[in-house]
């Protein structure tokens, strides 16, 4: 990771860019941008835009454009997905296959023989699982948009304040109490912040994403967020470079799983235990706190509606083979036989991944923190329990289902606003876009502007690839707290 | 002079010299709620009364914490969209975001009668992924010649205040 690179910030200039520019990354984008040196397919566009009153004629960009995460934008930053879309299509197809041969081949059947509700249950069950799939994969899971150049300096003064001055400094940390648990949290070097409870950085779209992480409850003994192996086990895992969960990093055995969550985690997508929580390539999205609603709902509806399938068209085969050889009804209805090969293969995995999820929300935990056993006594040590556990079954299921759906914090629509003196942007709803400034307030000011001690910046220059890299390789020295 | 501060928000933004920037922290002891601290940050001791930025951090408090009630009308309103297998967002505002525009105009309001006259501007939490309450502070132009050094040990003294909160 080539993110710990910070620049002096000279006042009077452009503000460094806070991404290479991802309109549309391709698989061949650079992982994660950082204050460094632009490349030159970037830099043109954002000076122009970040240049302030250099910006005149040049169109203003909306912050979708120049977001920094490996994610598209599609409708003008309405619609959004993570990842390549291959997966994600896979899973369209396949549902919209099934269901319209079922409506097609079984329905007539099965309407006049049986009842007309049939073809009415499939639609509503369709509708519902197109509805929420579409809402998981299309909206913003929760994405945690990156520190400013200010606050990233201000964290970075206090971190190297509070910090040993030996050569290598300590892993990132701060402990913070939630209902009297002590929790640690670790910092995102490319998002540039420490990360709050229950937030990931997903290595695939390059993102910190919160996790769907509801209220709180009573306090309990000592116990940790994400790391929970690494408190317990051996303080080397905690390295201090990781945002990026990438496979094998900090994966968990196989035999440190109960069976059921293996089971389920397993047949639905096998990397879904390697990476953290949740994204989800079926859906072509991470699964976040606020699409995590949307997800269940979709798993939850999909086994409905592959089971009702599965059935009616069992049944369909077996009402017509009652009048004739099963092999000629199959060759009257061939599609019937696709319709059993998805539903049989595909039912498992699905009702195994609802069940895992249905005990997840049930108990407000996230696959993360239950794979790797945060607040499970088996792990020996001290017993901790969840500290974001309501203590009650339906409480939790309410607080998941219906709760407040948080609201989106990267603000895709809103327009790049850069002041003159630090990068500020704007909402859309504001009317600061065009304020132009005052020349009598302009003049009276005196070259104060020009000092960039105001600003801290002198201390934070690092740009030796050097001493960035001593951050990236796992500490030997036990982790130390700030 | 102060009045010269006041005028116009927007171009304090712009144009008034921006000596530095305090971050208050989120404040995780309740839970994962969003809440923010109430330790009054040194960098404002001079600028502003403790009393005033404290009642301003709590009543955004406050805000934060109707708007992730659950029960009452945010509790019938998610059962609603569960029902509909949550097509109605797509058509309403959310409860959320209804508090989340209460905000918006209370922190305008606070800005324009408190800490404007007082050379702070308040930034939306919501602007800074709900992580931080930012604080600019903008030199007072009266005080030109000795503020250079008040400045420099404001933004010295900032990273040991905003540590010791964090604990």
């Amino acid at each position: 990771m080539k993110d710990c690179e910070y620049q002096q910030i000279s006042p009077g200039a452009a503000p460094p860019p806070a991404s290479p520019g991802a309109r549309r990354p391709g698989p061949a984008a650079p992982p994660g941008p950082g204050p460094g040196p632009p490349p030159p397919a970037a830099a043109p566009r954002w000076s122009s835009s970040g240049s302030g009153s250099g910006s005149l004629g040049r169109r203003p960009r909306r912050k979708w454009e120049v977001f920094p995460g490996r994610n598209r934008f599609y409708c003008g930053g309405r619609l959004m997905l993570a990842g390549h879309g291959g997966v994600f299509a896979l899973t369209l197809l396949l549902i919209l296959t099934t269901t319209v041969l079922f409506f097609v081949f079984d329905c007539p059947f099965l309407a006049r023989q049986l009842t007309l509700a049939i073809p009415i249950i499939a639609a509503i069950l369709f509708f519902f699982v197109m509805s929420c799939l579409l809402q998981t994969s299309f909206t913003d899971p929760g994405i945690l948009p990156r520190a400013t150049v200010c606050e990233a300096a201000a964290l970075e003064k206090q971190i190297d304040n509070t910090g040993s001055s030996t050569y290598r400094p300590p892993p990132r940390t701060r402990e913070v109490m939630i209902n009297g648990q002590m929790v640690k949290l670790k910092y995102c070097f490319t998002c540039k912040m420490f990360r709050p409870p229950r937030t990931s950085h997903c290595s695939v779209c390059d993102n910190c994403v919160g996790q769907a992480a509801l209220m709180q409850a009573e306090g309990v003994p000592l116990g940790e967020c994400h790391k929970g192996t690494a408190m317990q086990e051996d303080p080397d895992k905690l390295s201090h470079g990781d945002c990026a969960w990438s496979p094998g990093s900090e994966l968990i055995t196989p035999a440190q799983h109960s069976p059921s969550e293996r089971t389920a985690g397993n047949t639905h997508d096998s990397r879904q235990q390697e990476r953290f929580d949740h994204h989800c390539p079926w859906v072509g999205n991470c699964v976040g706190r606020r699409n995590y609603r949307f997800f269940y709902a979709f798993i939850l509806s999909l086994s409905f509606l592959t089971a009702f399938i599965f059935a009616c068209v069992v049944t369909h085969l077996t009402l017509r083979s009652q009048g004739s050889n099963f092999l000629s009804t199959l060759k009257e209805t061939p599609a019937s036989v696709l319709e059993l090969v998805i539903c049989f293969f595909s039912i498992w995995s699905i009702l195994g991944l609802s069940g895992f999820h249905t005990y997840l929300v049930a108990s407000n935990l996230t696959t993360n923190e239950d794979i790797k056993g945060s607040w499970s006594s088996k792990r020996g040590g001290e017993a901790s329990v969840n500290p974001y556990s309501h203590k009650s079954v339906i409480t939790n299921c309410c607080a998941v289902l219906c709760g407040p759906l948080p609201p989106s914090l990267i603000d895709r629509r809103g327009f790049v606003q850069a002041d003159t003196v630090l990068p500020s942007p704007i909402r859309s709803d504001e009317p600061a876009c065009g304020a132009k400034p005052d020349a009598s307030m302009v003049e009276n000011v005196p070259g104060r502007i020009k000092n960039p001690i105001l600003l801290g910046a002198p201390v934070f220059m690092r740009s030796s690839q050097a001493e960035a890299a001593t951050w990236l390789k796992p500490s030997l020295a036990p982790g130390r707290t700030p | 002079s102060p009045q010269m501060l006041v005028h116009n928000l927007q171009e304090l933004r712009r144009s008034a010299s921006l000596a530095t920037k305090v971050f208050i922290q989120r404040d995780y002891s309740d839970g994962t709620i969003c809440q923010f601290q109430t330790k009054f940050p040194p960098e404002l001791d001079s600028r502003i009364e403790r009393q005033l930025f404290e009642e301003t951090v709590k009543t955004l408090n406050g805000f934060y914490a109707e708007a992730e009630k659950i029960g009452g009308s945010s509790y019938l309103e998610g059962c609603l969209a569960c029902a509909t297998a949550y097509f109605i967002f797509l058509c309403m505002e959310t409860h959320y975001e209804k508090v989340l525009k209460k905000i918006s105009r209370y922190i305008q309001e606070q800005n324009e009668k408190i800490f404007a006259p007082r050379g702070l501007l308040l930034t939306d939490p919501v602007e800074r992924g709900m992580r931080v309450i930012e604080i600019s502070i903008y030199e007072d132009r009266c005080s030109s010649g000795s503020s250079s050094s008040g400045s420099s040990s404001g933004s010295g003294s900032s990273g040991g205040g905003g540590g010791a909160g964090a604990r």
